[in-house]
């Protein structure tokens, strides 16, 4: 892993802890957060918009239609595939 | 309207005189004409009473003429005069002109099978004393609240927890199970309080006790299932027809009665009607300072175009905080939103206005599928069949007044959807997403309680739901747990009878009730969920600004208001000594998310956020009231 890709991870985490209220040394990187009631639609959409807004990760309509981010691990995965860096 | 208290025990102690006194006083804000009691050998009955039909008359608690039956009865038979007609028929003799005296005969005559029959709201306690048996029982809709609790090889019996204090051995304590659900689904089941050992009475349903203790039998079910009789065509004229016969029943009083009015469409069906029957009726409607909440120009239109006799109550956000600790009180259940503080301001200035009863459109949105969670379930159930375009588009409309359902985020939330559209809780398609969404709230609690496992037993026992497509269920579910738990209760008896004020509901007239059943669905499309056939019954007696106005959830400042203001009581949330208390929360995190929700700009705080917060502060504020028992400023 090189450093942006750690930046972004931790970005990334230090976004859902604050906004979601949870720590990922507790639960872990691949628990469901839809289902442990962290996110709403809400929280999702926040979570998008921080994505594109601020890691400038290019959002394909395609991969959101049909399936949801709904680890850290799978955020993490989706923003290092389309990451520009900071802006 | 009233209240009641009491207890049965082996031999009633030398002090139930006094211990049912106090029982009485701590809910005799419900009934401010005056209490009374009878203490036999094995019971003692209480009756605070507000003096709506047959003031002079009606005192109770109220012995039939054999001497076999004792009755407290809280509420109304709006059907009392056909019933005294049917009963008088059969050699009944009256000696008043009451509801309660025909409750009692009516049970004389025809035992349990008598509450079926009455329509209205009720709850009562019967002592048959030839055959040693209690009976407890509520209306079907549970309008009319009845807690109860064993005790002494016996059990205490009252219209509120409040009025059962006086007579425990000690305070109250959480129960974390109740709580799980209430959190979870916001509100209690039925049967539930969020005190352990103090259940309810189920609506529809009565309790027994005899000799082998309690046992509650189920009197009434809902029939929902889809009907064609009328038709399509019919419908909005029996609409009408059944309307005007429920507010008639309902403006039978020897009091003044009132109509709350919302601005939307229901309260002002009934507002046109009630005005035609009785005019000069006044007519009462909250007002908000804050404009996002603000209904009042749809209020006005409705009140010039009716011409009654008008009386808006404007509420600020600072009325809001300062009242909310009050309302909790009165409400006794943790609550996911402020909606039910400016229904106990306004039953205080109806009271003011010398008004003792409120005609209100609760129960329209469950009968005639009026709420978003119908649009959404149906778009839901199709969901698999539709194209992405269509899908996109349906989605569009289904949430206008949340910015985050906007064509910006259509993708994202398509996605959402789409793991929604699979029903992964048995029976719960349509309440899935609000249950996820409750588990946010539950993370509050110390217990790790599931908080679907109490709905997933009841429906479990419940056939009568799973007869019913996805959209009944959502509709059945509303009836049996936001409209009981929640509209009727904490929003609604509570906060009026808080203020001596009754609520009336003519769109939950059983004959209403039924017509519901002839909404048609079967086409799936989500629009055949917004009322037009009320608003076809009206289209001639409200004006357009009512007519073409699509719902408007009725809501209250929340988090807003609480930020602007920062009472002081707000230190009992903020505080983690404060939290640590209230040992059936997670006081680390209920800090937390209080120390974001009231330092985050409001944009940022999520729907979920918000629910949880109301629902920690009002668990805190019960618990000092209640299981601390320190005293609440009402």
């Amino acid at each position: 892993m090189d450093s942006a890709d750690e930046t972004v991870r931790s970005q990334i985490q230090r976004f859902m802890e604050h906004q979601f209220l949870v720590e990922f040394s507790d639960v872990g990187a691949d628990a469901n957060l839809f289902e442990l009631g962290c996110l709403d639609s809400f929280g999702y959409v926040q979570l998008i918009a921080f994505l594109k807004n601020e890691l400038q990760v290019p959002i394909v309509d395609s991969d959101m239609l049909d399936h949801m981010l709904v680890t850290l691990n799978e955020v993490v995965a989706y923003a290092q595939r389309g990451y520009r860096g900071p802006g | 309207m009233c209240g009641v208290a009491g207890f049965l025990r082996e031999s009633v102690p030398v002090d139930a005189e006094r211990t049912l006194s106090r029982m009485l006083n701590a809910i005799a804000h419900r009934g401010p004409d005056g209490c009374r009691t009878v203490v036999d050998r094995q019971v003692a009955f209480g009756a605070c009473r507000l003096a709506i039909v047959d003031p002079a008359g009606g005192a109770q608690p109220m012995r039939d003429p054999s001497g076999r039956y004792l009755l407290a009865f809280n509420g109304e038979a709006y059907n009392h005069r056909a019933l005294r007609s049917e009963l008088s028929a059969q050699g009944c003799t009256f000696r008043g002109d009451g509801d309660t005296e025909v409750v009692l005969h009516a049970w004389a005559r025809w035992g349990p099978a008598c509450l079926p029959r009455l329509n209205g709201p009720f709850a009562l306690a019967l002592w048959d004393a030839l055959d040693q048996r209690l009976f407890l029982a509520r209306d079907r809709f549970g309008k009319r609240p009845l807690f109860w609790t064993p005790q002494r090889g016996g059990l205490l019996f009252a219209s509120e927890i409040k009025g059962l204090l006086p007579a425990l051995a000690q305070r109250p304590s959480f129960d974390p199970e109740a709580l799980a659900t209430i959190f979870g689904t916001w509100t209690p089941l039925p049967g539930q309080s969020c005190f352990k050992d103090v259940r309810q009475v189920p609506p529809g349903t009565y309790l027994e006790w005899g000799t082998g203790g309690a046992e509650l039998r189920r009197y009434a079910t809902l029939d929902l299932s889809p009907s064609s009789d009328p038709s399509p065509e019919d419908l909005p004229q029996r609409i009408r027809e059944q309307l005007e016969r429920a507010v008639a029943l309902r403006l039978d009083a020897d009091v003044e009665v009132g109509v709350y009015l919302s601005g939307g469409i229901d309260s002002s069906a009934i507002a046109s009607i009630a005005s035609r029957l009785s005019p000069g009726i006044q007519t009462f409607s909250v007002e908000f300072t804050d404009a996002i909440y603000d209904e009042s120009a749809p209020q006005r239109a409705a009140v010039s175009h009716l011409g009654t006799r008008h009386s808006a109550l404007t509420i600020s956000d600072r009325d809001l905080v300062d009242a909310f600790p009050a309302a909790v009180f009165h409400a006794e259940v943790p609550s996911f939103r402020t909606a039910f503080v400016p229904m106990y301001l306004l039953s205080r200035h109806a009271r003011a206005h010398g008004v003792y009863a409120v005609l209100t459109g609760e129960g329209a949105d469950e009968v005639f599928f009026g709420y978003s969670i119908f649009r959404d379930t149906i778009l839901r159930a199709v969901w698999a069949d539709l194209g992405l375009e269509e899908r996109r588009e349906r989605l569009g409309r289904l949430y206008p007044e949340l910015a985050h359902f906007g064509a910006a985020h259509s993708s994202q939330l398509m996605g959402l959807f789409q793991q929604y559209s699979v029903e992964r809780l048995p029976g719960l398609l349509s309440h899935e997403m609000r249950l996820q969404n409750g588990r946010f709230a539950t993370r509050l609690l110390a217990s790790e309680a599931d908080p679907a496992a109490g709905l997933l037993a009841y429906i479990a026992e419940r056939p009568d739901f799973w007869r019913l497509d996805a959209p009944r269920r959502a509709q059945w579910l509303e009836f049996e747990t936001l409209l009981a738990g929640y509209l009727l209760s904490t929003q609604g008896d509570r906060m009026s009878l808080a203020h001596g004020v009754e609520n009336r509901c003519p769109f939950l007239d059983p004959e209403v009730v039924a017509l519901g059943r002839a909404i048609d669905l079967e086409r799936g499309d989500e629009r055949d969920t917004e009322k037009a056939t009320v608003r076809a019954a009206f289209a001639d007696s409200l004006p357009p600004a009512i007519l073409g106005r699509r719902k408007h959830p009725y809501r209250a400042p929340g988090v807003a208001a609480f930020q602007r203001h920062r009472p002081e009581y707000l230190e009992i949330v903020l505080s983690e000594a404060e939290l640590s208390r209230v040992d059936v929360l997670d006081a680390r995190f209920a800090g937390r998310l209080a120390r974001k929700v009231l330092s985050s700009p409001i944009e940022q705080i999520s729907t979920q956020e918000e629910q949880a917060f109301c629902l920690l502060l009002s668990t805190v504020l019960l618990h000092r009231f209640f299981v601390r028992g320190m005293e609440a400023a009402v």
